[in-house]
């Protein structure tokens, strides 16, 4: 318990410092909220011009996709801004960072958690929760003091569950010889699926995206379980127990990676 | 207690047994062969507290891997290692906090922030008690000179500046033992008399084990006494610098007696 | 000419070097076009007809959308944007060649294999799915020399981004902006004519659609012969003027860099 208290504190302290190194590149974060806000509005304005042609796609209206792609886009903001390191794993191996992190006498892996800083990630939070703001006045959403606390409680373990994700993506670098890995950005790519209901695909990829890489439990069972479609109580219940096992995924990664580091040459 | 004792230390790496062409990595995948690189070949050595060795051999000799064992980096493949009594793999949490690293050509100061903030977060990580920090940071700033760039991010340091830096880095946290992994590359003499005197001292006082490698004759006279010398995994000499010259002449310089020492290996 | 088809075989090996980013890439457009396709079917399931596209033009649609999108999906921003930092761009401008043909020709012969492949690819499988049923000789010979031209308008657009890297450290960005940007309107991802309203009208003015939507709209038939010929004008018409921008604006760009000293 004290090694948990132990390690928020000195994540924070860490995060502060990176938060300071912001005052170093100003400019450059200017322009990356000036990007990305002219990158999701295209992407979002896209959905809008399917949506001008046709008022639903798979039994979805256009607020509801956007309340999916509110989902997905907060959880990559938030792991930009919060645990930005997950993607530079790889990096960190070449770059003998993992070495100096080994002689120091806390937590790996919160080490490589707090690497880097990606201040997008603010930026992609905020549109997304403009964009879910907007969308829950927009749909028609019977609200309990429930459904209130599992929305919030879903939008964590979405940032949970791709949290997850990417560092297991990231730690295959341990077991790969080359100095490349681009598997994260696969896994980011393969969400693009998860930006519509997963209904409109053919089974096998509901197999894929329920059991093997979890999307489904990202956006498509906790936000279909809110505008009470059909048949997402199953798939919203068991969102926790997916978040869990991608922890222990993740960990058990960690673990056998540094292990495997431990033992060869770089 | 012993800083380190090193018994019948092995390290093999595997390589893998790859023919070229497709043809060669196909036949891999299915199945994989792998020889195995002895890089270490069952050393012995011991050093006491307070000593400072200095390591030297050729690149791939061995000996970078031999200190990242005793860093508690690389898992032996066979033998004990003992870090102050301790098995450094055991814990290495524990371990770590014994322990000071300097690599040189890697740097552990934050890359974006002030000097100082690093300090502050090396402070919150090796958990120092105020009064030891303040004293430390005193000293270090005092010897160094560090505190005309304290408030500069690291990457705006030259490279003297950096390693000073690093070297309170290391340090503040008191360790018994100090590693430096070719701390002096790159710089300039001046800087590097600053370094000697501040390693001296901080052997001198606080008896910290020094482990030095480098390939600087200049850093081995300076701060060693002992010299352990390896080359393809193996010791070639381990014992006081005096004896080399005993052995080997006073009229020979330390470098030229080294290069000595590889011929007559090589050739035998 | 020589040196120039020496950066074309330069392109072309770090073409098969590169070969995981390629992959990835390609990869990426390739989940994209799947999520398309899914899309689009269904919608098509629910109206049959929608702004004169049925599901058996749209499939095609999705199909050669892919295909042009995936030659020359090696942005080089990226790649110039690291030049400039190190000071590297120094060597390649003080070269005596053309800082353009040299991008360009380099472009190319990683564009050649990439193209190869996918279009080995590709093509394969339509043909697989669909048959010869839809292909007439002409039209197909139009709808490849819309395709370079396409590509030609492509490697324009980069190039004027990739002198935004001159001035900015974030090279990502820009990079990501460029492929929002064409993506939205080229019509790769949904054609241009299911644009609503003044939109529709406005990005007929952009050189965008020359990337996707023409080539698309030629092999698809929805160009009659004398439309395709003009498009495929229009785009001539753009690589000019893109041409000629980027002349200009490299220009200034270059200045910049002697400012800053390497």
């Amino acid at each position: 318990m004290k090694t948990l208290g132990k390690n928020i504190d000195l994540y924070l302290a860490f995060q502060k410092q990176n938060i300071k190194t912001l005052l170093q590149y100003r400019g450059d974060f200017l322009m990356m909220v000036v990007f990305t806000l002219f990158s999701q509005g295209c992407s979002l304005g896209l959905i809008y011009i399917i949506y001008s042609n046709i008022p639903q796609v798979g039994g979805w209206t256009m607020w509801e996709i956007y309340l999916l792609y509110g989902f997905l886009l907060f959880s990559e903001g938030f792991i930009n801004f919060f645990f930005q390191g997950a993607w530079k794993i790889t990096n960190m191996i070449y770059m003998s960072d993992l070495d100096r992190f080994l002689t120091r006498p806390i937590s790996v892996g919160l080490q490589l958690l707090t690497a880097k800083i990606d201040f997008d990630g603010l930026n992609k939070m905020v549109i997304a929760a403009a964009l879910l703001g907007i969308g829950i006045s927009k749909c028609e959403i019977h609200w309990t003091v429930f459904k209130g606390i599992f929305f919030l409680a879903f939008l964590a373990e979405a940032c949970v569950i791709r949290l997850c994700m990417i560092w297991i993506a990231s730690c295959m670098s341990f077991w790969m010889k080359s100095k490349s890995n681009s598997l994260n950005y696969f896994v980011i790519s393969l969400g693009e699926m998860a930006k519509y209901p997963l209904a409109i695909y053919p089974p096998i990829f509901q197999g894929i995206f329920g059991y093997l890489i979890p999307y489904a439990f990202v956006s498509y069972y906790p936000v279909g379980y809110i505008l009470e479609k059909e048949g997402m109580t199953a798939g919203a219940a068991c969102t926790p127990l997916v978040c869990l096992c991608m922890v222990a995924a993740a960990y058990l990664v960690l673990k056998l990676g540094l292990r495997r580091y431990e033992s060869t040459s770089y | 207690m012993k800083a380190i004792e090193v018994h019948d230390l092995k390290k093999n790496y595997k390589i893998a047994k790859k023919e070229a062409g497709i043809a060669g990595s196909l036949k891999h995948l299915v199945n994989p062969r792998y020889e195995e690189l002895p890089a270490v070949k069952g050393i012995n050595f011991q050093i006491s507290q307070g000593e400072s060795v200095a390591f030297l051999g050729a690149n791939g000799a061995g000996k970078s891997t031999t200190i990242k064992m005793l860093t508690g980096i690389m898992h032996p493949s066979g033998g004990t290692i003992k870090i102050m009594g301790k098995d450094p793999f055991s814990d290495r949490i524990e371990n770590a906090k014994k322990i000071g690293v300097v690599f040189g050509q890697k740097t552990q100061l934050w890359w974006d922030i002030p000097v100082e903030e690093t300090f502050r977060l090396l402070k919150k990580i090796y958990e120092i008690p105020e009064e030891q920090y303040i004293k430390n940071m005193e000293k270090f700033s005092n010897i160094l000179g560090l505190r005309e760039f304290m408030n500069q991010p690291a990457r705006k340091l030259s490279l003297g500046q950096r390693v000073r830096a690093d070297l309170a880095a290391a340090l503040l946290h008191d360790p018994p033992i100090l590693f430096l992994d070719e701390p002096t590359i790159g710089i300039d003499v001046a800087v590097k008399q600053k370094i000697y005197v501040f390693l001296k001292e901080i052997n001198r006082e606080r008896k910290t084990t020094i482990l030095l490698t480098s390939h600087d004759m200049k850093d081995l006279e300076s701060l060693c006494d002992r010299l352990i010398i390896l080359e393809k995994g193996e010791i070639l000499f381990d014992n006081k610098m005096n004896r080399l010259f005993e052995i080997y002449g006073e009229s020979l310089s330390l470098e030229e007696i080294i290069i000595e020492l590889f011929e007559h290996r090589r050739v035998s | 000419m020589k040196k120039y088809l020496a950066y074309l075989r330069c392109g072309f090996l770090e073409g098969c070097a590169y070969r995981q980013y390629f992959i990835t890439g390609m990869l990426a457009n390739f989940i994209q076009a799947v999520v398309l396709f899914f899309v689009w079917k269904s919608i098509f399931n629910y109206q049959e007809v929608i702004n004169g596209y049925t599901w058996e033009i749209m499939k095609q649609y999705v199909f050669v959308s892919f295909l042009c999108n995936s030659i020359f999906s090696m942005g080089f921003e990226m790649d110039a944007a690291e030049r400039i930092i190190k000071g590297d761009i120094i060597l390649d401008l003080l070269k005596p060649v053309s800082y353009r043909a040299m991008l360009f020709f380099r472009m190319l012969g990683t564009a050649g294999m990439e193209f190869a492949a996918t279009f080995v690819l590709v093509g394969g499988i339509y043909l697989f799915i669909n048959g010869i049923q839809y292909l007439d000789f002409f039209r197909t010979v139009l709808f490849f020399i819309a395709l370079l031209m396409g590509m030609g308008v492509k490697f324009c657009i980069q190039y004027l981004f990739s002198l935004m890297c001159f001035y900015t450290d974030n090279a990502y960005g820009v990079s990501k902006a460029r492929e929002t940007l064409t993506n939205f309107f080229s019509g790769a991802l949904v054609p241009l004519a299911m644009f609503p309203g003044i939109l529709r009208e406005a990005v007929n003015f952009l050189p965008f659609r020359g990337i996707v939507y023409t080539p698309c709209c030629i092999f698809i038939g929805f160009f009659s012969i004398r439309e395709s010929i003009f498009n495929i004008l229009l785009q001539l018409v753009w690589i000019a003027v893109l041409g000629g921008l980027g002349t200009l604006l490299g220009k200034k760009a270059f200045s910049v860099i002697s400012m800053y000293g390497g």
